[in-house]
């Protein structure tokens, strides 16, 4: 089985600098995605699941520690590797904790090692993360700033203004993202997985590649057989489906 | 001319015995208090002062301590020597003029030690005395006591001398007797008074001379560490690893893949690093220097973000020629631009570096505004450290005709503006003002 690789860096140099050195140092790997920032790297990753994931950790949109997080709340998370910049504070943070990582500009030895460890790690499947990767990569993260950016969208001649909480869930609907709020609902150009940059992860969560829900207005979860699954709303007519990577956040207690 | 006071605490001897160690003393620890070797008369006496020094506030206390261990040393005799012979030669002089000897000796005795204690008061406490609150009042006191004194004086001499007898002269006695002294006390309060005077203004002004030297020793100091700490910080700011590793990255990438702009990007990295280690040693440097660094900075990172970065130079070169200011404040700017506006921004942005004169008429007042068209400030955006750095050097440099602000563009994206005023624009209200004053 082929084994499959994400590479997500906002700069050019660095990325295909890494794509250089992968292939020399591990010609089977198949390189599925060269994401570009943050989002797009979550985006790649819900569409191609890939097994690896190397990240930078300062890009925009989400930073290489948000997609880290997202992913590690998956089903199948990835084995990360951030790949960093010597000054990110981060760095010391990894050293302590069970994350790999290797600098820029990527050194073929270092970048061994990593895939050395990498590899060991899949082949003792499953590789469910460290308990505490998820604790280490939140204390990471910077403070979330307050977002309270209100979501315009155009409704024939006038904007509405909604408050994000007031939203039900996205939904993207082709080159649009369709906004079910409270009062109706819209149409806006901004991509959903650009969207999902700017909401709240706590409360917005992710439960298909293409619907963002607010998770106050879930009333239950209903599993139909092994493979799907889907969402009911409080006083909503329409069900919602949960793909499979996001099924483990609907477990039960 | 008296021998040179030894320090007690170092027995002659062994001065000479170790004069490297003294020198060492002297040198290096000046402030260090010599422990004296005591007597016994000085052991007895420090114990018994050393819980009066603890009372006093702890300027006084050093003082007291100094003054003491002189008084009861070698060299102190020498003082109370000279105390005593200016006492006896007092004494004569009033023996001479027709007062008893006893009399003569304790009118000279009073008059030393009051003239002694006044001026230790006064070179203690310059700040009290020369503040000269209740003057009057303690002069008064002081007079009232002096005259009492001597009326106590005279009415024992007198009975001594004449026992309970001879009422019928008190009178015209008592007349004399004010006759001379009231005038002698007077005369004896302001001589005091005149003495504590002007020692509490000598020392007062001594005093504020050395603090003042002081301040201003400590003020230079201030400024020179200030300056450098401040050109050590933007050494390290300009020089980032974070940034000379990314650049890297990609020089290594295009080298690797011989791609063409491998070239460009080291010879735009070569530039910014010699521009950046030349201009931040300097105190100022010219604009034009500085735009051209920024300018370098912005070819770095456009070969680095490729399409993502996109960015305009408009510059008033007479302008930028002219005018100087102090270096690294316009790429900082910069660099914060690209950083917190276009680096988080998904589609990038676009940079303009604009910099126009102030007005025509005024000389050499100029504009610069860096514009992004990137995220602008976040909703909860406070001030940070660097461009509160760069407004205190400009404001070092130009006081207040200088200004820099920040501010969200109504388009998106943000601007940062600094403005440095001509000279005499700043003060053009106060002439104004003044001159049509002097026209009315």
């Amino acid at each position: 089985m082929t084994i499959t690789a994400l590479i997500a860096d906002d700069e050019e140099g660095p990325r295909e600098q890494l794509r250089a050195a992968l292939a020399r140092q591990w010609p089977e790997l198949s390189i599925v995605a060269a994401s570009q920032h943050g989002v797009d790297a979550w985006d790649d990753f819900l569409e191609y699941e890939p097994q690896i994931c190397f990240l930078d950790i300062r890009m925009p949109g989400l930073t290489g520690i948000e997609v880290a997080r997202r992913m590690a709340a998956t089903a199948k998370p990835p084995q990360v590797v951030f790949v960093t910049a010597f000054g990110d504070h981060a760095v010391s943070a990894f050293d302590a904790g069970a994350i790999d990582y290797v600098m820029k500009p990527v050194d073929d030895a270092r970048l061994g090692q990593a895939i050395e460890r990498v590899r060991a790690r899949l082949q003792t499947q499953p590789a469910a993360p460290p308990v505490d990767l998820q604790a280490l990569l939140r204390q990471l993260m910077p403070a979330a700033s307050a977002r309270p950016r209100l979501i315009q969208a155009s409704l024939g001649r006038e904007v509405k203004m909604i408050a994000p909480e007031d939203v039900i869930f996205f939904e993207s609907d082709n080159r649009y993202t369709r906004v079910v709020f409270d009062g109706g609902e819209a149409l806006i150009r901004t991509p959903l997985k650009e969207l999902l940059a700017s909401l709240d992860a706590e409360l917005f969560w992710q439960v298909h590649r293409s619907v963002l829900v607010n998770c106050r207005r879930i009333a239950s979860a209903t599993r139909v057989d092994e493979n799907t699954m889907t969402l009911t709303l409080k006083g909503r007519e329409e069900k919602l489906p949960v793909s499979r990577q996001f099924q483990g956040l609907f477990k039960g207690q | 001319m008296a021998p040179l006071p030894q320090p007690i605490a170092m027995p002659s001897g062994a001065a000479i015995r170790l004069p490297k160690l003294q020198h060492m003393n002297s040198s290096h620890l000046p402030t260090q208090p010599v422990q004296p070797a005591r007597n016994a008369f000085q052991r007895w006496y420090f114990k018994w002062a050393e819980p009066h020094y603890l009372r006093m506030p702890a300027e006084l206390q050093a003082q007291a301590r100094s003054l003491d261990q002189f008084l009861y040393s070698r060299a102190g005799a020498w003082f109370w020597l000279g105390l005593l012979m200016a006492t006896g030669g007092a004494a004569s002089g009033l023996h001479a003029s027709g007062v008893g000897w006893l009399a003569a000796w304790l009118i000279s005795l009073v008059l030393v030690i009051a003239l002694l204690f006044v001026s230790l008061v006064a070179w203690l406490r310059p700040e009290t005395v020369a503040r000269g609150s209740g003057w009057p009042k303690k002069l008064l006191l002081v007079f009232a006591g002096s005259s009492f004194g001597a009326l106590i004086g005279w009415v024992t001499g007198r009975l001594a001398k004449k026992g309970f007898g001879a009422w019928a002269d008190l009178p015209q006695e008592v007349f004399k007797f004010a006759q001379v002294v009231v005038p002698a006390v007077l005369l004896l309060c302001v001589v005091l008074a005149m003495v504590m005077w002007i020692t509490a203004s000598a020392r007062r002004y001594q005093m504020q001379q050395e603090l003042q030297r002081l301040r201003d020793a400590e003020d230079r100091e201030r400024m020179a560490r200030e300056a450098s700490e401040a050109r050590l910080r933007l050494l390290q700011a300009q020089i980032q690893p974070h940034f000379i590793f990314n650049t890297l990255s990609a020089v290594q990438h295009w080298v690797d893949s011989g791609d063409a702009r491998a070239s460009g990007l080291l010879r735009a990295l070569t530039g910014f690093l010699r521009g950046s280690a030349e201009l931040m040693l300097l105190p100022r440097v010219s604009l034009a220097a500085e735009l051209a660094l920024a300018e370098q900075y912005l070819q770095v990172m456009q070969a680095r973000w490729g399409e993502r970065l996109r960015y305009r130079i408009d510059v008033d070169a007479a302008c930028a020629a002219a005018a100087e200011l102090p270096p690294g404040i316009v790429l900082s700017l910069v660099e914060n631009a690209l950083e917190h506006g276009i680096a988080p921004s998904l589609s990038g942005g676009e940079l303009l570096l604009q910099l126009q004169p102030c007005s025509a008429d005024h000389g050499p007042g100029w504009r610069l505004r860096v514009q992004d068209s990137g995220v602008g400030l976040p909703p909860d955006w406070q001030e940070g450290l660097g461009l509160g750095n760069s407004r205190a050097r400009l404001a070092q440099a130009f006081g207040g005709r200088a200004s820099l602000g920040l501010r969200d563009l109504p388009e998106g994206g943000c601007e940062a503006c600094v403005t440095v005023l001509p000279v005499g624009a700043g003060e053009t209200d106060e002439t104004t003002q003044t001159s049509r004053e002097i026209a009315q």
